[in-house]
Order: structure tokens, then C-alpha cells, then sequence
């Protein structure tokens, strides 16, 4: 045997000892409980399967498996060890899930004429509705997704398109109430790239469900830009009595008329209206900051994730900045608290699990590095959990995988 | 086998071989060949140029009393070989081929500058060292020996090879931002000049994949502009 036939039986021995390793590590990670999705330093994301979220430590690097394609954290829907995401460069909705050590695509299917998933909603196990505006045909549409057959039903949502001075809309929530959907939207004037500015109306459409028939249009002024895009940071919730509150954001990351307040608003059950007698103004309370992130605790309470103005100078550093905070609100009394917890950042993250009325929060500090927070708003106290190590740039999705 | 100085001194000594000669003729006259020029710094300009100057004072000197012994009858094309004739005008035309293609080279490497005054369509450029986009009613102008890009309105840029630049937005003004970015090959960077109610003239720039942390409106925007 020459020295070189030895070399490459080393050489083939260590690989497949490693990928083997590697194959092991990663054997059922789709049945894991929850999923993590992480940036590092090096520009790279990972995404990583685990049980627990209450202690310990996992590296993602390590551990996961690199997002394939890259920068997908704003487009994932996660449900029963699941990826569903739409490409927006093809249309293309895709089934993906982690096996043998890769993010893999399992399905997908073509949506003609849609590219950009503005919120989604699991009707059922198996079938998705995702909302979107589609500016080529200046159309907002719906397409309504077995995610089992990857069969698809899509045609325009019954909303005015952008009229007047208006170029361009944001369709914020979708809520169904029994048999109605109520799809929450504004519309925007864009110049030349360089600025837009938002409709100071915000609009309700309720839509009669499954004809798709428009029977009522809600308007409020009080502010604007409802909700925002939910595959990327959650922004609206319904209460235990069926009751659905939320976040309007006018703040320069998403409405950009930061002279309207950050507030919450309700929509009673009962009375298929945004409810006029209740706005928690975010801006006017202590906070005194824009907000764009919105969770339910249960029993009244809820998280808001805010902006922390003279930290980030605009647009160009609001993500690469610590400077977000996390209030703890009581919805009825409309009063704040503040946690106490490191200054996170990222704009928009999938950041706040909430399970058995525990808040687990995906922080990631300069200072003190990337970990999961838990709060017990029963007695308040406030704990570091799961730790990320390696060397992490953004902590940007913790959910449900299964 | 690489076209060198001391190769192009050989062929000039016409001490070539046949292959050599036919390399370097061809990478005389070859306009798509990769060259890497890289312009004096702004500080050494002045002492090159003095110096080729004083070169060239000397070299005028020293031919000026042969220039006037030489008469208009001594110079008689007729009296020179067809075969001499013909190597010279082709040495000639290489060499002004040599010599208009450096030129070009130089001025674009060098000053590199775009403008756009379309309404509605970019205009988009493949120089040696970056393709770009220019965005409408953008304009921009890069200069290679400094690393320094001044632009106004929105451009794409994808670098060939790892690169630093000093970005300024000149249309930015009055505070005048600067940001030093250190550019990877073959990926895309989006620099723009913004306004927010908060923040006048502010200045993003940033790496394809950080575009989904702008407002979703100007992502969408930006994605469509440069159909990204």
C-alpha cells in the first residue's frame, strides 16, 4: 500500500466518521419541541432543535444546521416540525424540515402572482391562509394552502387598492371571528425610494368567510399602520373571552409617521367594531417610545417590545443597535412595568414564547450575550434560561416546533 | 506564462522568442484582458509627474541637435526598405493600440462616474472592479486610487473582489456622512439616501441580506428597483 493509497483511506475514514457524527446529532431533530433560529457573527444562520428552553446550553452552530437559503428568519411559518416559508423571488411556498443534519425541502408549489406573505393563518391543521400584496398588479390577494397536497386556491382579497395620492399598502392582521375574517390594512405614498409616508386612516375590512365578499370597512385615526408582518414578529392576539387587541405601529420601521403613537386597540367580540372607547396609547405612557411587538401573557396582561429613542440614530442602525425594551402592560388598568433585562436587538424577531402563562424572551446583548429570559408575571421574577453559545449576532426566532 | 515587464522590455529589445512575441501581441490587442491597475495614491501624483516631466525635458534636450541636422531631403520614405516601413507601422499601431487602451484603463479606474436622469429605469454598468445599478434620478462617482464613492439617490453595487470603499451620501449634506465598508466579492450592497421625519439625509448601507430589517416598505421597493 503507497503512502498516498493511506492518506486517502485516512482521509474517507474521517469523513464519514464525521458526517456520520454529524447525521447522529441531528437524527430527530425535526421532533424536538422547539426551534431556535440564530445569525452569527461570521454572517451565517442556524437554525437548532431542543427540548428544553429552560436551562442549559446549545451551540447552533454546532449543534443545528445552516438555514438553507440564507436570511430566511422573517418568512418561516412553524408548525408540527415544519418549515413553510414562500420564496419571494419565485413564488415558490416550500415544506421544509431538519433531517440528516440539513435544512431540507420536502414540497413546494408555485402561487402565481403572489410573492409576499404579509400574515398568515392556520385555518386548519393542514390549511393555511396567507395575505399579501402583490404590487405588479397593485392587487392585495389571499391563497388559501392544503399544505398536505400543496393544493392552492388564490384570487384577490376584497379590499380597496391603493387609491388617490396612494402607490403602495401594508396589510398588518387577519383575525377570523366565527364566520367572518377581518383583515386589518393602510396605504402608503412612496417617492423615489427615498421615503414613504402612511395614510393617517387605518382600516378593518370584515370579509364574509369562506364566499371572501366584503361586508363592512372599519376606519379609525387615532393612528396607524396595524399590526405587521406575523411570520415576523407577532403584533396581535385574542383574549380568553374572544376579545382580539392590536399593536398599531407609526414608528420609523414600519409606518414612518412616528408623530401618530404606538397604541393598542380592541376589537369586542360581540361587537364586530374597533372598540372606540379603548386605545392604550404606548407613546403617551412612561415608555414614551414607538413599539412594534406584541404578546399575550393571559389574564389581562401582555408584553410590548419598544424602541428606545436616542440609542439608534435611524433607519440605517435600528437593527444593529441594542436598544429595545420589554414592558409588561396590564390591558385594562393600562399601566406598564418594565423588565428587567438587557437591551436586545434586531427590529423584528419571532423573540417571546408564551406557554402556561410563562413568557420565555430571546435576548440578545452585547454586553451579555445571547439567552432565553424567562418571566412568571405570578410573582415576577425574571431568570436566564437557555444559553446560546458561540459567537452569536442575533438571537431572531425562538417557537413551537412541535 | 504571465505577460510581465521584463517580458514587454524583451519584446521592445526584440529579443523575443516567436511564442513570446505572439503573447504579448496578443495581450497588446487583447481589450478584455483582466488587468489589475492600480493608480498612485493623490499624495505621489505630483512628485510622478515632476519626475517623468524632468525625463521628458532631458530627453528633449538630448534629441534637439539631432533634430536639426536631420533635412527634409535626408528623410525620404522612399530611401527606406518596403519591409522596414511595414514593421514600423506595425510596431506603431501596436504600440497606439498599447498606449489608447492604457489611457482607457486609466480614466476608468481611476474616476469612475454615473449618472442617471431616467424617471423610471437604472442603468446598470460592468466595470473590472464592480458591476453597478444605478437607481433613477441617482447619480455616483467613485474614485479607485482613494476607495472613496460619493452618491446621491440609490445604487447596487457588487464588488468582483473583496474591496474597502469610504461611502458618502453627497446629497446628505450638510453634516457630511461618511461610513467605511469593507465589501465581499460577488455580493450585493444597496447604498441609500433616506428620509425619515426623524432623520433628514440619512444614509443606509447595507448587504442584500440585511434588507429584510428595513421597513417593509422600502424593502419591497428596493427589491423591485434592482430586481433582487
Amino acid at each position: 500500500m503507497t503512502p498516498r493509497t493511506i492518506l486517502l483511506l485516512s482521509l474517507s475514514f474521517l469523513f464519514f466518521s464525521i458526517v456520520g457524527c454529524k447525521q447522529s446529532n441531528h437524527e430527530d431533530a425535526s421532533s424536538k419541541k422547539y426551534s431556535i433560529y440564530a445569525g452569527l457573527k461570521n454572517g451565517q444562520d442556524f437554525l437548532v432543535t431542543t427540548d428544553t428552553i429552560d436551562s442549559g446550553i446549545i451551540d447552533p452552530e454546532k449543534q443545528g444546521v445552516l438555514a438553507d437559503p440564507q436570511r430566511i428568519f422573517h418568512d418561516l411559518i412553524v408548525r408540527d416540525g415544519h418549515y413553510y416559508r414562500l420564496d419571494q423571488r419565485t413564488g415558490m411556498f416550500s415544506e421544509s424540515t431538519i433531517s440528516d443534519g440539513l435544512f431540507k425541502e420536502n414540497k413546494s408549489v408555485k402561487i402565481e402572482g403572489f410573492n409576499d406573505i404579509e400574515n398568515y393563518n392556520w385555518i386548519s391543521k393542514d390549511t393555511l391562509m396567507l395575505i399579501g400584496y402583490e404590487e405588479k398588479s397593485k392587487k392585495a390577494r389571499y391563497a388559501k394552502i392544503n399544505v398536505q397536497h400543496m393544493s392552492v386556491v388564490q384570487n384577490e382579497l376584497p379590499i380597496p387598492r391603493p387609491f388617490g395620492n396612494y402607490n403602495w399598502m401594508s396589510i398588518g392582521f387577519s383575525k377570523f371571528f366565527d364566520n367572518k375574517l377581518f383583515v386589518g390594512y393602510c396605504y402608503h405614498s412612496t417617492t423615489n425610494l427615498h421615503s414613504y409616508t402612511t395614510s393617517d386612516t387605518l382600516y378593518t375590512e370584515v370579509i364574509s368567510y369562506p364566499e371572501m365578499k366584503s361586508v363592512n370597512r372599519l376606519k379609525d385615526t387615532r393612528t396607524t399602520y396595524p399590526g405587521g408582518i406575523n411570520s415576523a414578529m407577532e403584533s396581535f392576539f385574542t383574549d380568553e373571552s374572544g376579545d382580539f387587541y392590536f399593536l398599531a405601529c407609526p414608528g420609523i420601521a414600519t409606518g414612518n409617521v412616528p408623530e401618530k403613537s404606538t397604541g393598542i386597540l380592541r376589537i369586542k367580540k360581540a361587537d364586530n367594531q374597533i372598540d372606540p372607547d379603548y386605545f392604550f396609547n404606548i407613546s403617551a405612557s412612561p415608555i414614551q417610545n414607538h413599539g412594534y411587538g406584541l404578546w399575550y401573557l393571559g389574564k389581562g396582561r401582555a408584553i410590548v417590545r419598544t424602541e428606545r429613542k436616542g440609542v439608534f440614530t435611524g433607519v440605517n442602525d435600528h437593527w444593529k443597535v441594542p436598544h429595545f425594551d420589554y414592558y409588561v402592560l396590564d390591558l385594562i388598568k393600562q399601566t406598564t412595568r418594565r423588565l428587567e433585562l438587557p437591551l436586545d436587538k434586531g427590529t423584528r424577531k419571532q423573540c417571546v414564547l408564551v406557554e402556561n402563562g410563562i413568557a420565555h424572551i430571546a435576548i440578545n446583548s452585547d454586553k451579555e450575550g445571547s439567552a432565553v429570559w424567562i418571566y412568571n408575571p405570578e410573582n415576577e421574577s425574571l431568570k436566564k434560561g437557555l444559553q446560546l453559545a458561540g459567537e452569536i449576532n442575533y438571537f431572531l426566532r425562538l417557537e413551537r416546533l412541535n | 506564462m504571465k505577460v510581465t515587464r521584463e517580458l514587454i522590455e524583451k519584446y521592445h529589445a526584440g529579443k523575443c522568442t516567436p511564442e513570446e512575441m505572439l503573447m504579448v501581441e496578443e495581450w497588446l490587442l487583447d481589450d478584455e484582458a483582466e488587468e489589475e491597475f492600480i493608480a498612485p495614491k493623490a499624495t505621489d501624483r505630483k512628485t510622478l509627474r515632476d519626475a517623468i516631466w524632468e525625463d521628458l525635458q532631458a530627453e528633449i534636450k538630448s534629441f534637439e541637435p539631432e533634430k536639426t541636422s536631420i533635412s527634409k531631403s535626408s528623410f525620404s520614405v522612399r530611401s527606406i526598405p518596403f519591409w522596414k516601413l511595414a514593421v514600423a507601422a506595425a510596431a506603431v499601431f501596436i504600440l497606439g493600440t498599447f498606449l489608447y487602451n492604457s489611457k482607457q484603463q486609466a480614466s476608468v479606474d481611476e474616476v469612475f462616474v454615473l449618472k442617471n436622469s431616467s424617471d423610471t429605469t437604472n442603468k446598470n454598468v460592468s466595470e473590472s472592479l464592480y458591476t453597478i445599478s444605478l437607481a433613477p434620478k441617482s447619480n455616483i462617482e467613485i474614485d479607485n486610487s482613494t476607495g472613496n464613492i460619493d452618491f446621491c439617490g440609490a445604487v447596487l453595487i457588487n464588488p468582483k473582489r473583496d474591496i474597502e470603499f469610504t461611502i458618502q451620501g453627497t446629497c446628505a449634506a450638510p453634516d457630511e456622512q461618511k461610513e467605511k465598508l469593507f465589501l465581499k466579492k460577488g455580493q450585493n450592497y444597496i447604498a441609500l439616501n433616506y428620509n425619515s421625519p426623524e432623520n433628514e439625509n440619512e444614509m443606509i448601507i447595507l448587504e442584500e441580506g440585511s434588507l429584510t430589517s428595513l421597513p417593509p416598505v422600502v424593502k419591497r421597493q428596493l427589491m423591485e428597483q434592482f430586481n433582487i
